[in-house]
């Protein structure tokens, strides 16, 4: 695949610079997939502004980057990558890894069955995708590209994500409004579970204790006790929000939800399981996913029909800039650089 | 039966934190034997039936296969919670005949779920052996607004109720700026109720517009329409509706292109209207006048909310597109599956009581969650407008029937943040909240 990263210095874009004093622990870059321009974004968090982009394909409009993951030591991005035709099988149907220190891709894991999105182990071993076309979720072995296993869920499979003790992989079905839990030593299915209506994203709490699932149809985020996988609590956002993507606070005591239907971010404190701030105002349109920086002081959220990566200040837990992406700007997610 | 208030905003975020498990998790149990029997009952006459306006063999067809595609994604989905769901689909065109279908399905077949009605008179047949046997009935075809009226406690509405699609086709119209109708309807019960109906939305709803005319036709098989069009001719309107069978609707087409008159024409949406053939049909007939706009219950061509999946496991499976009369056979099948995993049985009784409730809420792959109206137990949702393609050909092949038209407009419009959805979808249709059926 060839590798080509494009200076975008036609692009306007709301630049908001980083105040001076602004200490970043770790340096690291923001990574935005464009589902329709088969690509993905490079923000500079520093600047604000896309650095430039990396190219999934040469065939914008049929091939679809979507869902992202980071490999536990952020120097990896993995993009699920599809196409357009649910009942087709294409050879675009893949995994995607980004070296994010070369910005390059750096691997390709053919997938099939059109992958939405995509989850690392916490020891970066595996790799797993939610098929959406084929209602499977698979685990590959990261080293080799092997495939582990193969498990069926519901119809329209699409959030994966793997326990922060590598134990149990989640994988949400949106027709069947289910998680299929997986073992992933064992290799098999433990359990499948009824959460909200249409579920999309699915995220560990920090200590593994619980996990979120967003639904979108439902306007709801179930919580799961991780450790009977078993719904206790379901936190309503209202019929319109549509919620899909999540991300935690490094903490994890705050749990930020990209609200597609009502343009907001809503942000969830996890002690109390109170929606805690809702952002809205400046925010870009249709927002589908969020990404929390290492140091907690940014959230950065995917706007699908804004084209943008909204800038969310958490201190004030306000909109403090807008960052011009691809077209269908899905997901978003931080990869770690080197401070220096 | 339960009624709870209307579903509000203000109730959902009143519940905005942490609530305990709402009813979400179902009370099925694992490796539960009994299917959920549901029973299709649906007008797929013989070739005894000659082409006529009563011949809705290619609508059943379609119900048909989206019933199939509905029983098999539902049994992949419930094969993991141990649930399971087996279709039984009955030959019965015409009221007498369904009746005695349903009755059966009811007795022998043990079905707890009758899906069908592709008439007035079908839907109140099924509607009845409904109420008489405690199945719950899901009306898939008939619009008729008498049939909300009638509000029985065991009958649900997943088709459009004609109101709806009145206030749909004003909807868009008006807003583009045609403001003098002409409505042309027949002499049946069913058409002068149309009729009657789409006054109410002018006076009601659409002040800007006004009737410029109105004409009578029977309701045979005749083509006697030259009164009519004279009289079209005279009013000059903007626009004219055809309030009308499918097949006056070609038929009338026809003349009105030769006729020389050049107002756009639209006709009512009675399921058989709303085929990807009827399309081909109506611009054959009349490639001006017939390659209009027209308002569909599901568009074979949409992309978003999860469309595109399903209109792609449909043309997969088929070969054909997903044409509405089979994406609402699809929905009764996945809405009643659904309703019986949440409600904790196959009871006909527990899953029309779930349906009633607030919980109720449904992806139907409209980009909202839907639920249903407790005044008259119609499924809330938006509606489509595509426009018919001059250049539609007849090829069998499916990028070609695809392109037989083009979606062009939603209503009410899906993603308007800031408004709230139940309030937006019942943009739509009669709305009495005070009233509940029972």
């Amino acid at each position: 695949m060839t590798i080509a990263i494009a200076r975008q210095l036609a692009r306007t874009a709301a630049v908001v610079v980083l105040a001076a004093g602004t200490a970043q622990a770790q340096g690291y870059r923001v990574y935005a997939s464009n589902e329709y321009d088969a690509n993905v974004t490079v923000i500079d968090p520093d600047t604000q502004t896309a650095t430039g982009t990396i190219k999934i394909s040469g065939r914008p409009g049929d091939v679809r980057p979507r869902g992202m993951a980071v490999s536990p030591d952020g120097k990896t991005v993995y993009i699920s990558v599809s196409d357009f035709l649910p009942k087709t099988e294409t050879p675009e149907d893949a995994i995607v890894a980004i070296d994010v220190d070369r910005n390059e891709v750096a691997h390709t894991y053919r997938a099939g069955g059109n992958p939405e999105r995509v989850a690392i182990s916490p020891d970066g071993k595996q790799i797993w995708a939610a098929l959406e076309a084929t209602a499977q979720g698979v685990g590959f072995d990261a080293a080799t590209g092997a495939e582990l296993a193969k498990f069926p869920t519901g119809v329209e499979s699409e959030g994966v994500v793997v326990s922060p003790d590598g134990r149990f992989v989640y994988v949400t079905a949106e027709t069947s409004h289910t998680v299929t839990v997986i073992d992933a030593q064992k290799l098999k299915v433990v359990a499948h579970l009824l959460v909200g209506n249409r579920p999309r994203d699915v995220v560990f709490a920090r200590d593994g204790t619980r996990a979120y699932v967003s639904a979108e149809i439902g306007g709801t985020i179930s919580v799961v006790d991780a450790s009977k996988h078993k719904v206790v609590k379901t936190i309503n956002l209202g019929l319109d929000s549509r919620p899909v993507g999540m991300d935690l606070s490094p903490d994890g005591k705050l749990l930020y939800v990209a609200g597609g239907g009502t343009s907001a971010v809503y942000v969830i404190d996890t002690t109390t399981d109170k929606v805690a701030h809702v952002i809205k105002e400046k925010m870009g349109r249709r927002p589908w996913a969020v990404a929390v920086s290492p140091d907690g002081s940014r959230a950065y959220t995917a706007n699908g029909l804004s084209d943008s990566v909204s800038v969310i200040d958490t201190s004030c837990m306000c909109v403090t800039g807008q960052i011009a992406a691809g077209r269908g700007t899905h997901s978003v997610r931080v990869g770690l650089v080197d401070a220096n | 039966m339960r009624q709870g208030p209307l579903l509000s905003r203000r109730r959902l975020l009143a519940a905005g934190s942490a609530t305990a498990a709402l009813p979400l998790t179902p009370r099925v149990r694992a490796q539960e034997a009994a299917p959920l029997r549901i029973g299709a009952v649906l007008p797929i006459a013989g070739s005894t039936i000659p082409t006529s306006r009563v011949n809705l063999r290619a609508v059943a067809e379609a119900a048909r296969m989206g019933l199939t595609l509905g029983e098999e994604d539902a049994n992949r989905n419930g094969e993991l919670m141990g649930a399971t769901m087996a279709l039984t689909i009955a030959n019965a065109p015409g009221p007498e005949a369904a009746a005695r279908a349903a009755q059966r399905l009811v007795a022998r077949d043990k079905v707890s779920v009758l899906v069908g009605g592709f008439t007035r008179e079908e839907a109140e047949a099924l509607s009845g052996v409904a109420s008489r046997t405690g199945a719950l009935f899901l009306n898939i075809g008939a619009t008729s607004d008498a049939l909300r009226h009638a509000c029985n406690a065991n009958t649900f509405h997943i088709e459009a109720s004609a109101a709806m699609y009145v206030d749909a086709v004003f909807g868009w119209f008006i807003r583009a700026g045609y403001r003098r109708w002409y409505l042309v309807h027949d002499d049946s019960p069913e058409g002068q109720d149309q009729h009657e109906r789409c006054l109410v939305s002018l006076k009601e709803r659409h002040w800007a517009a006004k009737v410029a005319g109105r004409g009578v036709l029977r309701q045979d098989d005749s083509r006697d329409f030259a009164p009519v069009l004279a009289e079209v001719a005279a009013a000059e309107p903007d626009v004219v509706l055809l309030l009308t069978d499918w097949r006056t609707q070609l038929n009338f087409l026809a003349r009105y292109e030769v006729s020389g008159l050049t107002a756009p024409v639209t006709g009512f949406p009675e399921p058989a209207t709303q085929m990807r053939d009827f399309y081909l049909a109506s611009r054959e007939m009349a490639q001006v006048a017939g390659s209009g706009y027209r308002a569909a219950l599901w568009e074979a061509t949409l992309d978003a909310y999860g469309a595109r999946e399903v209109n792609a496991r449909f043309n997969a499976r088929w070969g054909r597109p997903m044409d509405p009369p089979a994406w609402a056979g699809y929905v009764a099948v996945k809405i009643a599956f659904e309703a019986s995993l949440f409600a904790g049985g196959k009871d006909s009784a527990g899953i029309a009581a779930y349906l009633a409730s607030e919980q109720a809420l449904f992806d139907v792959s409209k980009g909202i969650g839907m639920t249903f109206r407790r005044w008259d137990h119609q499924l809330r949702q938006s509606l489509y407008l595509v426009k018919i393609n001059p250049d539609a050909t007849p090829s069998l092949e499916l990028d070609a029937i695809l392109a037989r038209a083009a979606l062009v407009g939603e209503l009410p419009a899906i993603y308007m943040p800031g408004t709230e959805p139940v309030e937006r979808l019942d943009q739509l249709g009669e709305i009495d909240p005070s009233r509940a059926c029972n």
